[in-house]
């Protein structure tokens, strides 16, 4: 997926001769874009935890007397969709599974790239080429038809999202960390571990690892902010979490239902509901890297 | 000599990446939970007419016979026999991919000229409000759903100000060339939509980075004019990158052009792939993924020439 190249390509403003001047305030930008991220996504982490309690409604009560009641009506304040159901309460009902699973893809798709990218920089070049080149492979090929075969083998449902969400990010963690192990391979301290009679394991994760962690845990959080969006494409095509739970992504195809008679809403909510984690994910990435690695943004071209 | 000598090294790297990919792709199919011809026939069927149905798709045979016979499929009978629809996979296949194809091709022109246009204007005014403003628009672009993304142009010019068609691809009737334009405005840009802005961030950067390059310096302090060193060098600069990237976005394309084709009602290879997965139709959904890998590899290989011919430097790095 493209949505997680911002790394690779310079979403960090390019700093030309004339920027010292204009460091303080820019750093001042970042704390609050950090701050206004960290609350958003608490609430919303908040928000799908207290789900049984603070929903309205039960997102699955069917009510045929009040159909499409538009936002700001008596008693539902966003409104309900086509079978009468409270909007509020299945957009709260749907972070839960919407966060849920596009936590647990990252964090798997985090885990395996990041054992890749550490396996490939401390063996040897033909294992090393191996690896990369089987991502190469896998890198930038259309994952909708992934997402199909696993539709295919395992039924539609939430698992396929996960899976499909794996394969489609792991191939950026993995070049990402490969990066940055790389870096490591040589230095100092590889040696001294090594010279005092340190095994590769030991070498991998208790050397190596400590040092890329930050940048792993940096490209994790971004992570989940491009997956987040992609799994609700994913299920609004109908081969993720499938009806009746209360998802972002099956709300806004059940919203497309609607569309044609009139009534966006029911389609547009859960669409900037995804947006907006999406974003505070996004900017949360951004901030952690300039925490961890200040470094970074000075070396940048 | 050096060009003919890297595209044949390319084409000989294309076979083991094919063979990967059909091997996983039929291993894949075969893994399929219950029994797909059973489901399809048993209502209509006996249970010896269905073992023989069975029979003729080579059921019998060890694995790796079916796997040859099948590859020897897609070379001479269309792919083998769908089992929801009982024809031939490629034959059923071939039209939904031709307009698939029609509304890529549309994606990608949308994704080339507006991405750099977009990428120009902010690299042009780089650090300025237009510049921010620009990047704003990309970063919220890049997260958006691209399904959703396709509602919202629907509901706005569609519905709204009934600019455009809602969806399909053609008027009832028919209505020629400039009818199937108006139907690929919308679904051609959200199929565009994530791939335009990564190239529009790639052009940016790129032409920032010339931009503070001594070259530029030079030509600036001789007093040559901005159009000339912007048209002239920096363009000709970053035109390979660019075509680079659009290769390497080509698979985001064609995964956006399966969301939208879903949105937009659009009959391409997407809405039969997803009918396939309901139908449990194996056979098809094998022919589709070995034709859009093919595809996809062709584009590669593709881009890698381009690229090659517009800077050879690259290829001794």
């Amino acid at each position: 997926m493209a949505l997680l190249e911002r790394e690779a390509d310079g979403a960090t403003p390019v700093r030309p001769a004339q920027a010292p001047r204009r460091r303080p305030r820019s750093r001042r930008r970042r704390n609050t874009q950090v701050t206004i991220a960290v609350v958003i996504i608490a609430v919303l982490v908040l928000v799908a935890l207290l789900a049984p309690w603070i929903a309205p409604y039960d997102p699955l009560q069917a009510d045929g007397a009040n159909k499409y009641l538009p936002l700001g009506s008596d008693g539902h304040l966003l409104g309900t969709d086509d079978q009468g159901r409270d909007i509020l309460s299945r957009l709260i009902w749907g972070g839960r599974t919407s966060l849920l699973v596009a936590f647990i893809a990252s964090f798997a798709a985090t885990v395996i790239g990041s054992a890749l990218a550490l396996v490939a920089g401390f063996s040897g070049d033909k294992m090393a080429g191996l690896i990369m080149r089987t991502i190469d492979v896998m890198f930038a090929f259309p994952v909708i038809i992934i997402a199909v075969v696993f539709a295919l083998v395992f039924d539609p449902g939430a698992f396929v999202v996960i899976l499909s969400i794996i394969f489609a990010a792991v191939p950026y963690v993995t070049r990402v960390v490969f990066t940055e192990v790389k870096q490591q391979r040589g230095r100092e301290y590889i040696e001294a571990a090594e010279s005092l009679g340190a095994g590769l394991p030991s070498i991998l994760f208790r050397e190596v690892l400590p040092n890329v962690v930050s940048q792993i845990v940096v490209y994790g959080t971004g992570l989940v902010g491009g997956m987040i969006v992609f799994s609700s494409s994913l299920s609004a095509l109908g081969i993720g979490v499938q009806p009746p739970t209360a998802d972002w992504g099956r709300m806004i195809s059940e919203g497309a239902k609607v569309i044609i008679s009139g009534n966006i809403y029911v389609a547009l909510l859960p669409g900037l509901a995804v947006l907006l984690v999406a974003l505070a994910f996004n900017w949360l990435g951004d901030g952690l890297r300039d925490v961890f690695d200040p470094h970074q943004r000075k070396a940048r071209p | 000599m050096g060009t003919l000598k890297h595209i044949s090294w390319r084409l000989v790297n294309v076979v083991p990446v094919l063979v990967v990919v059909s091997v996983l792709t039929f291993v894949l199919g075969h893994l399929t939970p219950g029994d797909p011809i059973e489901a399809q026939f048993v209502r209509t069927h006996t249970a010896e007419q269905i073992d023989a149905i069975k029979l003729s798709y080579g059921l019998d045979l060890p694995v790796w016979r079916q796997y040859l016979n099948w590859v020897g499929d897609l070379f001479t009978a269309g792919g083998g026999n769908s089992i929801a629809q009982g024809r031939e996979v490629f034959s059923i296949l071939w039209p939904a991919f031709v307009n698939t194809l029609i509304l890529t091709v549309a994606g990608v022109a949308i994704c080339v000229v507006f991405g750099v246009l977009i990428g120009a204007v902010a690299g042009l005014n780089h650090g300025r409000l237009l510049d921010r403003l620009s990047m704003l628009v990309v970063q919220v672009g890049s997260n958006l759903s691209v399904y959703w993304f396709g509602l919202v142009l629907i509901w706005i010019f569609a519905l709204r100000l009934q600019w455009l068609p809602v969806s399909g691809m053609e008027s009832r009737g028919g209505g020629g060339f400039g009818d199937l334009v108006a139907h690929l405005v919308l679904p051609g840009f959200s199929a565009a939509l994530i791939a335009m802005l990564v190239l529009a961030r790639f052009t940016r950067l790129g032409i920032v980075q010339e931009s503070n390059s001594d070259y530029v310096r030079t030509f600036e302090s001789q007093g040559l004019p901005r159009r000339r060193i912007v048209g002239k060098h920096i363009g000709r600069n970053i035109l390979a990158p660019i075509v680079n990237i659009t290769g390497l976005e080509i698979g985001t394309l064609i995964t956006g052009v399966i969301f939208v084709e879903s949105v937009f009602n659009w009959p391409g290879i997407g809405t039969q792939l997803l009918n396939a997965v309901y139908g449990k139709d194996y056979v098809l959904i094998q022919g589709g993924v070995v034709l859009v890998a093919m595809c996809y590899l062709v584009v590669n290989l593709l881009t890698d020439v381009v690229v090659d011919v517009l800077n050879p430097r690259l290829r001794r790095a």
